[in-house]
């Protein structure tokens, strides 16, 4: 398949979708600042523009980040997991790091935890994420194949999906059971930059070490044999897989709670536009994920501004209509 | 120099003795066909043979040099290696497809963009599929996918080859193109090592044959050597017919199974 738009331009207009949304979502929020007030308090508050500066600095600036770094995270390993594992029904939360970095922010709640230290809640959901990578491993063993990493992932993430379970039955009262709840359907409302500063250094280590996939992932597309015998070293790309991965969207569901569909949605919707070569597929799924996040959050305030809408509400409601579509053109292509 | 040299291979696969002390070598210039029963360990031995799988011990040299030593892309310059599933995971264009075998070149003196195009461009020639180049590569007939699968191990432009029963679902047309293919390779100056079922194709292309059995070298010579009625009744458990004529070569015929041929022994 040779892509319909040439490959810089695809990647200049996502590009530009990424940069207007990030912008309008500098702008959109409860307060009414004007686009010029925003702007000038954000980079050059003039004297009596506090309150404004404030606003911009503190709350719309860090929100706005934190949705294009974990659109992008959520994106980009998403590419990944579908080129290693060669499935295109693959996804970050399948490799179980979505799920026990929620059993780690689930237990800063009911611990408590969360209320005394406010970083607690980010800091223990990505040692949860960090758990899940080594107890894959452990599971996979050291040479295990893409088939029992997948397998490993199951097994973590059930175990992680009941734990959560187990402690919102347990939860001390109902207000407790609430607000895990809430937490886990993602927002990324109210979140400073120390949330930036926490998340940022894990989620860059985590695209970096994605990024050096690109090209062992354009030779699995022959499958594990011939990639190896085109000298790929299969155990590298899968530490740097399952790795890169936890680092990533680990940082992301600290910060911002499981959001799901994103890393399934955004890499099937674009590979045919990058003429479905796993490495080129990586640039326009980052992309694409930060897009269609700051899209999704941007939807969350404007919808129902008094409603705190959840995220990761809006990303299944995206999701679940294109699971659909994804089985009919699927049977399409069979009948 | 031999372009592969094994000595004394054992492979084991989950306890069980697969390989049992195997020695091969393919020069330039020939054509080796590894044929024996399901089983007998023909695609474990070409696995091994070039690091894919562990073994319990044997020396295994590429081009003088042991196969350890060599960086995977170093090795995967001397040595290309075409795998018997047709696995093609995207749906990317048939000449990117071809293009991954290039990989290997990248970063090297042979890896420019012009001399990547070149060998592609090659290969696809080679493999007559270059008709094929804008197509999606999982929308391929079977022939087609196979012939685009080999186009991608030429493009590597190994002096070695390794091919995992290359011609299984070919029509009698298509077997006969791939094993010219594989013959003008040879002539080239390269080696090839192709595993097979078809012995009368066996016999009639190969400059050599190795008969595996049970892991073990049963037969190693020329196809006419190699193929006895004897032989082919104890590798294989059937009673076959070989003629052999002035003009056809080597003509085998498999008729039916041996009376006290035993399935499970």
């Amino acid at each position: 398949m040779s892509e319909p738009v040439p490959y810089p331009l695809l990647l200049a207009i996502l590009a530009t979708v990424v940069a207007i949304l990030f912008a309008a979502s500098l702008l959109t929020g409860v307060s009414g600042i004007g686009v010029v007030d925003g702007i000038s308090a954000l980079f050059y508050p003039a004297p009596g523009q506090d309150a404004v500066a404030l606003v911009m600095r503190e709350i719309r600036l860090p929100r706005a980040i934190l949705g294009l770094a974990t659109g992008l995270s959520l994106g980009l390993a998403g590419a990944v997991l579908q080129g290693y594992l060669r499935n295109p029904l693959a996804e970050p939360g399948l490799i179980g790091v979505s799920g026990a970095a929620s059993f780690g922010a689930v237990l800063a709640f009911y611990t408590g935890l969360a209320g005394w230290v406010p970083l607690a809640l980010p800091a223990m959901a990505l040692a949860g994420a960090l758990i899940a990578v080594l107890l894959v491993f452990a599971i996979a063993g050291p040479k295990g194949g893409s088939l029992r990493v997948i397998l490993a992932g199951i097994a973590v993430s059930s175990l992680a999906g009941a734990l959560v379970s187990l402690t919102l039955n347990l939860s001390p009262n109902p207000f407790a059971a609430y607000e895990i709840m809430f937490w886990l359907l993602g927002s990324l409302a109210d979140r400073s930059m120390d949330h930036v500063a926490i998340a940022a250094p894990f989620m860059v280590a985590g695209w970096g070490l994605l990024a050096l996939t690109a090209r062992s992932l354009d030779a699995l597309t022959l499958g594990e044999d011939a990639a190896a015998s085109l000298g790929v070293h299969l155990g590298r790309v899968r530490l740097l897989t399952v790795v890169g991965t936890a680092l990533a969207v680990g940082a992301a569901t600290a910060v911002a709670g499981a959001i799901g569909f994103v890393g399934l949605v955004v890499p099937h919707l674009l590979r045919p536009l990058v003429g479905a070569q796993p490495s080129k597929l990586l640039p326009a799924s980052a992309l694409g994920g930060a897009a269609l996040l700051l899209a999704a959050d941007l939807t969350v305030r404007l919808a129902a501004p008094d409603r705190d809408l959840k995220l990761g509400v809006i990303t299944a409601l995206i999701g679940a209509p294109f699971f659909v579509w994804l089985v009919l053109s699927d049977r399409r292509a069979a009948e | 120099m031999s372009l592969l040299q094994v000595r004394d291979l054992h492979v084991a696969l989950a306890k069980q003795t697969v390989i049992g002390g195997v020695s091969l070598s393919v020069e330039p210039g020939e054509i080796v066909g590894l044929i024996g029963p399901n089983g007998a360990g023909k695609t474990t031995l070409m696995k091994a043979a070039q690091g894919l799988l562990p073994r319990q011990s044997g020396i295994i040299t590429l081009g003088g040099d042991e196969l350890e030593q060599l960086a995977p892309a170093d090795r995967a310059r001397r040595l290309a290696w075409l795998p018997q599933e047709r696995e093609i995971a995207w749906p990317i264009a048939v000449g990117r497809l071809v293009g991954l075998g290039r990989l290997p070149h990248h970063g090297s003196a042979k890896g420019g963009r012009q001399s990547n195009r070149r060998a592609v461009a090659r290969a696809m020639q080679q493999a007559n599929v270059a008709h094929l180049a804008g197509r999606p590569a999982t929308a391929l007939s079977g022939g087609e996918r196979a012939r685009v699968l080999l186009a991608r191990a030429l493009a590597q432009e190994a002096p070695l080859l390794l091919a995992d029963e290359p011609a299984a679902g070919l029509d009698p047309g298509h077997q006969i193109d791939l094993m010219q293919t594989l013959r003008t390779l040879a002539d080239a100056g390269n080696g090839v090592l192709v595993s097979m079922h078809d012995l009368g194709l066996a016999a009639r292309w190969c400059n050599r044959l190795l008969l595996l059995e049970r892991g073990q070298i049963l037969a190693d010579g020329p196809p006419a050597a190699v193929l006895t009625t004897t032989r082919i009744r104890t590798a294989y458990g059937v009673e076959a017919v070989i003629q052999a004529d002035e003009a056809a070569g080597l003509t085998i015929t498999p008729l039916h199974r041996t009376s006290r041929h035993n399935p499970n022994l």
